[in-house]
């Protein structure tokens, strides 16, 4: 009997591993070959794309970069791009200035409104863009501040210190006091300690959470839609939407699928090098980026 | 250990300033608007007038609004049933001894990290093309008919299939790391009672991820909530019924659109509300149907 | 180790290209201080800089061929006036962006737009140009009828000033029309239409182009403003009673013939390449306006030749001389300090040489009554002095926002609908 069992199980596992093998090849050579197409796409004039002659035109060797030059320099995919970076780089370091001294102290201290603070930033994850983004809007435009780099900026910090917040308290929960003790005995300040001690222990932590954020804020969306929405201050996003709108008016497929790949490019890089500290931060938090 | 009041206050501060500013003084104001005529978005309050509950009643009476609930429920669970379905069952295959586990893994989480403007518009231009678009050759290899993926009794189906795509990478890393921090003895002991993989998997697997489950349906409910940028991909030109959903008609009722000709900011308040309440339910009723365990993050 | 050296080289190859992006944007966009503004423009100039600086929002992209010829105007017009142009292109999006950016008063000098959204929806913001356009002569020299029309838009107030005014009817590829042997001028009646139709479909074209961007609902709609008058049709969008109608009734049926006959394309295209079939050669004809001609020429690079003609008289209390008519429209914002530098440059761009250059590019008749054109131009530019009254666009299924009716009537020629009186019951199904 065991014997049987043991090679109906041993069957039974090759049959049960065959079709998962099938099903993420498929998925995955399907989400291959989308990037791909586009990237082939992208090299390609827009009647060859619209004859459906991506392949044939590509292995021709055709290439045509021009499609790279008109997105980056007419459509303004260089300044959508620049901004971006100085928005997604300069909110991340905001946000971890503003999130670990406040992790930390919250993760080490008692005091008061500490777990109400705490149980605020669990729900401040988690609140609809669209509740709060008239009264900022009414804000910003009676000081006229619509269409300004620096409180899109605050905003976007704003948006992720609650997740960098709760995410950064767990590893500052598990590191020893030891260390504090140890640095007060050779008369170090707590904030002294904070900077130069516990800071950089947890900078696996930082550098995970700095990634989430950068994700975040390059695809951000909505936000800079409406508070910088000027071709000359928005963001990638917003900037592939016009983009797209007026490829409709124009034609130009080619430059639309350029423009695509540039804005696909930054976030897949970034991916290539740290899929690996990504994927752990996703499943060790458990918190959406 | 000694604590510094100055510290904490220092090192809270800022924290807390932005707390204060991003949600709660909007919060309150958004929930105040909603009970207030306000026609623009940057009024000054002193032309409020109280309105009580009509920008609700007249916002529910609106078929337009009825309609991009009806679209944004159906995304949530038919979109939910999708999603959660492959996230399980591509965390069930990569937990069963496949090779390049890795690979895939990261593979199937790539559509994350991409901008949902640049993968809604591969998606709209080229997959559904109904001229060059990859579903049109395939069913061409086939020597099957075209099919025009985009139009009106197909376009929200196509909608809704490429965003689940696009979702299923994340919910399947969190069920992922829910499987493996089954202990693996619970599996040994199984092995030992002589049960099949999938009775494993039925009796041991999923019971023991309800915590998951909950924490996978709290992030789902909270990303479909807030859905705008694939339907302004999937419709650009106008806001069609087929597609709409509460946050676009919010956004054409504030800011105005194409056609719209009267901005009512005190509606678009009542549609947020309204909103933030569907969530705080959804929340409550999972917490009441699925009780925690030791699994849940 | 290595992987660490790597994200610092990124991060700092980043911030190079960000820090250089703000430097060169400084110089470019120019919205705040007037001394550092003058910048590339006026150099080159002959007339001594004014100091003056527009800012001005375009509804156009800085690829298209409308943009290009805008831009040559402007640098002529500095070059002419000494008074610099700063262009921010916003494209389309424009009408998402313009009311927050009017309420805020950001810094715009004069915008464009649809000109019916320009004098309905942001005129709290907008200045009554009526002085501006009477003490420059300008309302002689251009076509009154728009002129007309922006004003019954607003009451009677001057809130935009149209330009790449264009008309609607049927736009067709005469060569579609020789090879199947048809005469345009034999469409004049609804058996004329279906004669035509026979007649491309037995030549091997499919008569009518769709797109699923709208002009399903712009054909049907012209067709019931054609039957019972728009302020019928207006009626009928805001209050419901569809089933009721007998025009809606009629106009879907005549609908279900076209579509039961393969008059119209099938599936229906999505936007744009469904109007991208003209150019290919695969349709014959298409109900839009004449617009369509220049986005289908720039999408397909088509050298076919195009005809216009009015959509033809249906027996309703409007014929022939009805039409949608529509512009873009400038605004200039209330609260600007440089009107009437802006009414200037919106003169430049819509009389004389640029109005002609504009017209040309984008296939438009020109706004300046004494510009003239040749070929289609001509025929489009011939029917719009011949019109008696004019539709809003959509012919007045606009007039209800809320319920637009775009998916039924979609579905209607997509063969969703059995019979006219399910369609029109779903159409009461919305109310």
């Amino acid at each position: 009997m065991s014997k049987r069992t043991h090679e109906r199980i041993n069957w039974k596992k090759e049959a049960r591993l065959l079709p998962g093998y099938i099903l993420l090849v498929a998925w995955v050579a399907f989400t291959a070959f989308i990037l791909l197409w586009i990237i082939a796409a992208s090299l390609s004039e827009t009647n060859d794309i619209m004859r459906g002659e991506v392949w044939q035109n590509v292995f021709s060797g055709d290439f045509h970069f021009e499609n790279y030059v008109s997105a980056w320099m007419s459509n303004n995919v260089s300044v959508y791009f620049a901004n971006s970076l100085l928005y997604s780089i300069v909110g991340c370091v905001g946000t971890i200035l503003i999130s670990a001294p406040a992790a930390y102290v919250m993760s080490r201290f008692r005091f008061f409104l500490n777990k109400t603070i705490h149980l605020s930033f669990i729900v401040a994850m988690s609140v609809p863009a669209v509740m709060v983004i008239l009264p900022l809007f009414s804000l910003a435009s009676g000081l006229n501040l619509t269409n300004n780099r620096i409180l899109y900026i605050i905003l976007v910090i704003c948006l992720r210190v609650p997740f960098s917040v709760i995410y950064l308290m767990n590893f500052f929960q598990n590191l020893s006091r030891a260390y504090e003790e140890a640095a007060a005995i050779d008369g170090c300040t707590p904030m002294k300690t904070f900077w130069k001690i516990m800071l950089p222990l947890v900078q696996p932590a930082l550098i995970t959470v700095t990634v989430f954020n950068f994700l975040s804020i390059w695809n951000e969306y909505f936000i800079a839609m409406i508070f910088v929405s000027g071709d000359a201050k928005t963001a990638v996003g917003v900037g592939l939407m016009n983009i797209v709108n007026s490829m409709t008016y124009s034609g130009d497929y080619g430059g639309l699928f350029a423009a695509v790949i540039i804005v696909f490019l930054p976030t897949f890089i970034l991916y290539l090098f740290l899929s690996d500290k990504i994927i752990n931060g996703v499943t060790a938090g458990g918190v959406k980026g | 250990m000694r604590k510094s009041k100055s510290m904490i206050v220092c090192f809270m501060t800022a924290a807390v300033i932005t707390l204060l500013f991003m949600y709660v003084y909007p919060i309150i104001r958004t929930i105040i608007m909603s009970f207030f005529n306000v026609e623009s978005v940057t009024a000054s309050t002193s032309t409020w007038s109280l309105a009580g509950l009509k920008n609700y009643i007249d916002l529910y009476a609106t078929s337009i609004f009825r309609t991009s609930m009806i679209n944004i429920l159906k995304i949530w669970l038919i979109g939910g049933i999708i999603t959660m379905f492959f996230a399980l069952l591509f965390a069930v295959i990569l937990t069963s001894g496949v090779r390049f586990k890795n690979f895939f893994r990261a593979a199937i989480y790539l559509p994350n990290v991409i901008s949902a403007v640049a993968m809604a518009a591969m998606w709209r231009y080229y997959v559904f093309n109904a001229r060059f678009g990859f579903l049109n050759s395939f069913l061409e290899l086939f020597g099957l008919d075209a099919v025009n993926w985009l139009d009106t009794g197909h376009i929200f189906g196509s909608m809704l299939v490429a965003y689940c795509f696009g979702s299923v990478g994340y919910f399947m890393l969190i069920f992922l790391s829910g499987i493996e921090r089954i202990p693996s003895d619970i599996y040994e002991a199984a092995m030992i009672d002589g049960t099949n993989s999938f009775q494993k998997f039925r009796y041991i697997t999923l019971p023991l991820l309800r915590g998951v489950f909950k924490t996978n349906l709290t992030f789902w409910s909270v990303s479909t909530l807030t859905f705008f940028v694939w339907t302004r991909m999937f419709s650009p030109t106008e806001t069609e019924n087929t597609t709409v959903v509460p946050v676009v008609y919010l956004y054409n009722v504030v800011f105005g659109s194409k056609g719209v000709t009267q901005v009512d900011a005190g509606r678009g308040a009542a549609i947020g509300v309204t909103l933030a309440v569907c969530m705080i339910l959804i929340y409550a009723i999972m917490n009441r149907l699925i009780k925690d365990d030791d699994l849940e993050f | 180790m290595k992987r660490k050296k790597m994200i610092s080289l990124l991060m700092a190859a980043a911030m190079t290209v960000s820090l250089a992006a703000c430097g060169g944007d400084g110089g470019t966009t120019a919205s705040t201080a007037p001394s550092d503004s003058g910048s590339t423009e006026t150099e080159q100039s002959a007339a001594p800089s004014t100091g003056v600086t527009l800012t001005y929002w375009s509804m156009w992209n800085s690829n298209e061929a409308q943009a290009q010829v805008i831009q040559e105007a402007v640098d002529a017009f500095t070059a002419e006036t000494g008074i610099g142009v700063n262009i921010e292109w916003r494209g389309r999006d424009i009408t998402t962006q313009i009311t927050a950016a009017l309420e805020s008063e950001t810094q715009i000098d004069l915008f464009d737009d649809d000109f019916q959204r320009v004098a309905e929806q942001y005129n709290d913001h907008l200045l009554d140009l009526t002085d501006l356009a009477s003490s420059t002569g300008y309302e002689d020299k251009v076509q009154p009828l728009f002129m007309q029309i922006a004003r019954d838009y607003s009451e009677g107030a001057l809130y935009t000033i149209p330009y790449q005014i264009y008309t609607s009817g049927i736009v067709y590829s005469q060569d579609a029309f020789d090879a199947a042997g048809v005469d345009a001028s034999t469409i004049d009646s609804w058996d004329g239409l279906i004669a035509a139709c026979e007649a491309l479909k037995e030549a091997g074209y499919t008569p009518f182009a769709l797109d699923g961007g709208g002009s399903p609902r712009y054909m049907y709609s012209y067709i019931l403003a054609r039957l019972i008058g728009q302020d019928a049709v207006k009626e009928l969008s805001l209050n419901g009673g569809w089933s009721q109608n007998e025009g809606a009734r009629q106009a879907a049926e005549y609908i279900i013939q076209l579509r039961d006959n393969d008059y119209v394309l099938d599936p229906i295209g999505t936007y744009p390449e469904g109007e991208y079939t003209l150019g290919y050669d695969e349709t014959a004809m298409i109900v839009l306006p004449d617009y369509v001609i220049s986005e289908v020429i720039a999408g397909t690079g088509t050298e076919i030749t195009w005809g216009f003609i009015p959509f033809p008289n249906l027996g309703g209390p409007e014929d022939e001389t009805y039409a949608n008519v529509g512009a873009q429209g400038f605004g200039i914002p209330a609260y600007t300090e440089h009107s009437e530098e802006a009414f200037q440059l919106i003169e430049w761009l819509t009389t004389g040489e640029w109005d002609q250059k504009l017209a040309e590019v984008s296939l438009h008749a020109p706004c300046d009554v004494s510009n003239t054109a040749t070929g289609l131009v001509a025929q489009i530019q011939e029917s719009i002095s011949a019109l008696t009254g004019y539709y809003d666009y959509q012919c007045g299924t606009n007039e209800n926002p809320d319920i637009r009716l775009n998916t039924e009537v979609q579905t209607l020629f997509e063969g969703g609908y059995a019979t006219a009186d399910e369609f029109l019951a779903a159409c009461d199904a919305r109310y």
